[in-house]
This record gives C-alpha cells, structure tokens and sequence, in this order.
C-alpha cells in the first residue's frame, strides 16, 4: 500500500477575471521509503501539491488517500492530528518561534501530541544532537546561522517520529556550503533511518540526491523519473 | 495541548512585550484598585460607626413620637408632633407598666444660638439628663459638675458644653461658672466635656447640655419631648422591654389598631441594621462605578489581543502546521488574555490594599478616631474572579479569530 496516492489534484483559485487553475489534474503515488524531489518553474504548481499532500491546504478537487485513509474528508482536527503524528515539514523561511529557545523549538510539535511530557525533553535532545546542533541547545534563532536554523527546522520535523517529511526548498535560502549540510542530513534520514522525503527544489544538483524526480509545469506533471545513481554512493 | 506548556506559552508572550502588557492591564489595574479601596474604606467606615452605635449600649432603646419615617416629609411630621409629655414619661416610669427600665432621659432639642459677651455660637443645644448622658460612655467631663435631679425639678438655668463651643466663645478664658445667653435666658456654666475627635458619631463637641425642664420652660415653651432615651436592665431584656413600652403607651393613648401608633421605637440593633444597609448600598454603588474602569480595561485587553492575533499570524499557522488543533490556539490565546487580566487583578489587589491602609492611616490621624485598617477579603475575592472573567469575555473574540485561521494562509502571511 502506498503511503501517499493523490488521483486527479485540483487546485483552482477563484480570483477576479479568470479563475487561476494552480493543480490542473495530478496523480501522485509515493511508496514508503522513498526519496522524492519536486522540481519546476515558480508557478508551476509545486508548492501547491506540497501544501494538499502536506494537508495544510485542501485540493478544490480529487481524490487523497494518506497511508490508505481517504483524508480530504477529515475535519481541520482530524487533519491537525494526522500533521502532528505523520507529516513533518521543513520551510523554505524556517519558521521557528523567536525568542524560543532551540530546545523548546524542537519540542513544540510535542506539545500537541500524545507524547508523555516528561519524554520530551529526551526526544528533542536526541535529535538536536543528530543534527550536531547540542552546543546550541538554549541558544535562540537570532543567534543561529541560516544553515543552523534549517537543522533546528528539521530536528523539530522529526520529534514527533512522522512517516513523511516535506520539505520545501529548504536550501533556498542557504549558501552553498549550508545547504549542502541540510541536504546531506535529509539524504542520511532517507538512507539510514528509511525516512520518507520529499523535497522541492530548484536546484539540479540538490534534485539529483533524490532518487525520483517529479517535475511540473503549469500545474502538470510533466516527467517522473526514477534515477538510480543516487543510491549508489 | 498541557496545561502547564499553555500556560508557559502565554506566560512567556506577555514577557515577550512587558510594557504592552503593562500598559494593557492598566484598565484593570485602576478598576481593582479602585474597587478594593473602596470596599476597604466601606468596611473601616462600617464598624467604626456601628462601634460607636454599639458603644451606646445594646440595651438602650430610643422612644420618638409619631409614625417611624419612611420618607422625607414624616421626618417633619416626628419633629413636631406632641404625643410624648411628661405623662408618658410617667406611665413610663412606674415598674408595674415597664419593670425593666432602669433609666430614663428626655430629649428636647433646641434651636438657638449662643452668646458670650458678644460672641455668638450655634451650636446643638439639647435639654437632657446629664448622668444619663455621661453612662452612655462616650461623652466624658473634663472639668467642673453636671446637674442633677434637683436641678431638673427646679428648671436649673445650668448648662454643660462642649469644648468647641467653650472655645468660640471663651477662647482662653475658663468658661466654669460663667453666663452665657440662650434666647434672652441665662445659663451658667457648670461644666467642660471634654475634646473628642472630629470624626464620632455623636459630635459631643458642639454640645450644650441643659436640664429638659429648663429647655420646656425657658426655650421652646413647648411640654412634649423630641424623644426619650432609656436604658433597658439588660440586652436580653430589650425585646421584652420594647412590648411593654409599646402596650403601655398604645394603653395611655386608646391605640388598639396597630398601624394607628402615634409613637415609634427604635433599638440599637434597628439602628446597626439600617446603617449597615446604607453603608452596603453606598459600597455597592460605588464599586459599581468602579466596574465600568473593568469594562473599559477589558476592551483595552480585547483591542491589544486582536492587535497580538494579527502580529503573531504567522506563528499561529505555523503551530497549526505542527499540529496544533483549533482548540489549542484558542486556549493558547484565552490562557494570554486571562493571565494578563489575573496579573492586572493581582497589581490592583496589592495597590488597593496598599492605599486602603494609607487611607487608614490618614484617616485615624485626621478625624482623630480608631479607624481600623480591614483587609477586603471578599473584594478581592470578588476582584480576583471579576479580572479572570474580564479576560475570558474579552480575549475569546480575539482567540476564536486566531483559532480559525486556516494554516496555509496564517503560514504565508507576512
């Protein structure tokens, strides 16, 4: 069973004048474990599809089944609780909370989780030390490099163990030598730990860890290619 | 989401903007303040007059002539109505009729003014029973005698007064044994009450005390009394005493319908009871003034809430993208607003106690009394839960608005 399979996405946005069709008709199956990168012009639509498979924003039409579970029929709730348990993202903009803490950043999802209070600090610890951030622990975002916020944004994508992680354009607004080290952690969560990731990116060479490449363009799928290369190393 | 992570949060959004938040509960701050200095200064009010009340005695009972006033004009109608003489007085007096009075004073009041050598005075001239007078305990003699039963058999021209009234008309001069002049009639003074705060009940100060025989006699040529004061042997006594005035001037006088007493009695427990009300009704209204600051308060949390909800668009959605349910948000905002309100309530609750016991102070000193310094358990209390329910009201519209916003759109939100 696949975890995500979208049939037929539409994504119209009524606006004055014409009505701006942003998903014109997607069909999108990702297995678990899969590494996938969604490439395309600004405009293409690629936010958009991130955003219905991400549930943060519902499809005008189409049919979603996350992990078997048709879900475009949840309640804002249900879909709250679905994000919280199985979804973690990773923003182009960071979005951490300011004047918070990296500790209490990477708790946050846990918050409005089932977790057990006293195993967060636990959790979120872990984490920031997997993504070698432990001598920023009480540091706030003001004091973290745009390379060190990303990996505090995907520590607190992790804390809660989801089944899938989107991120969108997380390098956009790195250089190089950062995103490298933000790619390469997500590249270790595909390999090692089996993670499903799927990423946006403009970039061909951040595209190319990615083992399938889906690209869009006007709110189609244009190609989806497997390439193998990226397993190899 | 956890309580105590709620409450982190919004504890830690307030200290995000402290001069924000200071200047938002200011509302509320002001309107606990007001409320639980004014309920502070009620309640030192309330049992420094009812210990003056109760300091006349809970066995003395007060008889006046005419209806008991329930309105302005039967005050007047009491003034001047004559069914009290010296035949009551008499009915009254025989142990047959009442046999647990003990004592018994006349009260006539006089309206005129004073004069010594060219100085005049108004003061309150009441003719009385100078014993009677000084057994109710808050009046004292500084100096010289008081008159006695003699002297009010003989209509004595013999006057007691107060020390204003030896200080107007005398200054420095010993007023012992001097003349003054009521109403071309003179009276010698036989004695000085001594000073007493401005701020007593009963202002012993502005006192001239003649022989109720004299004040008929000489003053008012009239033979019926204002009221008679009289003292019951104990305060068990007082109900049975009270039947038995009543039966025996309903008796004198051929009353047999009730509603038809040309006579009312009052106790000191009526008195209490009715200045407690009053006083109750004047806390009441005035805290009442003092809520209008809450509401005004309450808008200026409301109005900085929404202004919070918009600036923090984009930290909603990103909680909401975390997982966040519309209920979190909800409870994260209402828990902001509350807390804010319960932190405005604590302020107002310390500065109106404070400034309640300054008022004390300044009170004691200034109308030189006891004034006692009452901590208003009950306002803050009622200020405490007022506050809570002020940011409960006031921060729900802003926190519905907030909880609604869709994630996506609170998350590009700039």
């Amino acid at each position: 069973m696949p975890l995500i399979e979208a049939k037929q996405l539409k994504m119209i946005y009524a606006s004055e004048g014409a009505p701006t069709v942003a998903l014109g008709g997607v069909d999108c199956t990702i297995e678990k474990g899969e590494f996938v990168a969604v490439m395309g012009p600004s405009g293409s639509g690629k936010s958009t599809l991130l955003q219905i498979l991400g549930l943060l924003d519902r499809p005008t039409e189409g049919e979603y089944h996350f992990d078997g579970k048709s879900v475009a029929k949840y309640s804002d709730d249900e879909q709250a609780e679905l994000r919280n348990r199985s979804i973690g993202f990773v923003f182009q903009q960071f979005n951490l909370l300011a004047r918070t803490s990296v500790l209490e950043n990477v708790k946050l999802p846990l918050a409005y989780s089932s977790v057990p209070q006293k195993e967060w600090d636990s959790r979120a610890k872990k984490l920031i030390e997997a993504v070698g951030l432990s001598h920023r622990m009480y540091h706030e975002p003001s004091q973290l490099s745009g390379g060190e916020k990303q990996r505090v944004a995907i520590a607190r994508a992790l804390v809660t163990n989801p089944e899938i992680i989107f991120a969108d354009e997380p390098t956009g607004n790195l250089d190089s030598a950062s995103g490298a080290k933000v790619i390469e952690i997500l590249r270790k969560l595909h390999n090692e730990d089996g993670h499903t990731v799927v990423l946006i990116t403009h970039d061909e060479a951040v595209a190319r860890e990615a083992k399938r490449v889906i690209a869009l363009k006007d709110g189609m799928i244009v190609s989806d290619t497997v390439t193998v290369h990226a397993s190899k190393r | 989401m956890k309580l105590q992570f709620t409450l982190h949060t919004a504890n830690r959004a307030i200290r995000a903007n402290k001069v924000r938040s200071g200047l938002t509960v200011l509302g509320i701050v002001i309107g606990i303040t007001a409320i639980m200095l004014i309920v502070s200064i009620g309640e030192g009010a309330q049992s420094l007059i009812l210990g003056q009340i109760e300091g006349l005695g809970a066995e003395t009972i007060v008889l006046r002539p005419g209806r008991e006033p329930k309105g302005p004009t039967d005050f007047a109608q009491t003034l001047f109505s004559d069914s009290i003489k010296t035949r009551e007085l008499e009915a009254l007096k025989r142990k047959e009729n009442v046999p647990d009075i003990v004592e018994m004073a006349p009260v006539v009041f006089v309206s005129e003014s004073v004069s010594y050598q060219g100085e005049t005075f108004r003061p309150s001239i009441i003719g009385w029973v100078a014993e009677f007078m000084l057994s109710m305990g808050n009046i004292t003699l500084e100096r010289g005698t008081i008159f006695d039963e003699t002297d009010i058999r003989q209509d004595a021209a013999v006057a007691i007064i107060g020390a204003k009234v030896a200080e107007e008309l005398f200054g420095a001069e010993d007023p012992i044994g001097k003349a003054i002049r009521i109403k071309d009639k003179n009276f010698r003074v036989i004695g000085l009450l001594e000073e007493k705060g401005a701020g007593t009940f009963f202002n012993s100060n502005n006192l001239v005390v003649i022989p109720y025989t004299t004040a008929q006699s000489y003053l008012t040529g009239t033979n019926h009394f204002q009221e008679i004061m009289i003292r019951a042997s104990s305060p068990e006594t007082v109900l049975r005493t009270v039947a038995d005035i009543e039966t025996t001037m309903r008796d004198l006088h051929n009353i047999s319908d009730i509603t038809k007493d040309d006579f009312y009695i009052e106790t000191q427990q009526g008195v209490i009871e009715q200045v407690g009300t009053i006083l109750t009704a004047l806390t009441a209204f005035l805290s009442a003034v003092s809520a209008i600051a809450l509401v005004v308060g309450g808008i200026g949390v409301m109005n900085v809430m929404l202004v919070s909800v918009t600036e923090r668009t984009k930290e909603i959605g990103l909680r909401k993208a975390l997982g966040a349910k519309n209920r979190d948000i909800m409870a994260q905002f209402l828990f902001e607003a509350v807390l804010l309100t319960l932190f405005g309530g604590f302020i107002g609750i310390s500065l109106g106690a404070l400034f309640g016991y300054i008022a004390s102070i300044g009170l004691s000193q200034g109308l030189g009394v006891e004034w006692e310094f009452t901590f208003p358990w009950k306002a803050m209390l009622v200020g405490l839960s007022v506050s809570a329910v002020v940011g409960l009201v006031f921060g729900i519209y802003p926190a519905r608005k907030a909880s609604r916003k869709s994630p996506i759109e609170a998350l590009r939100y700039e």
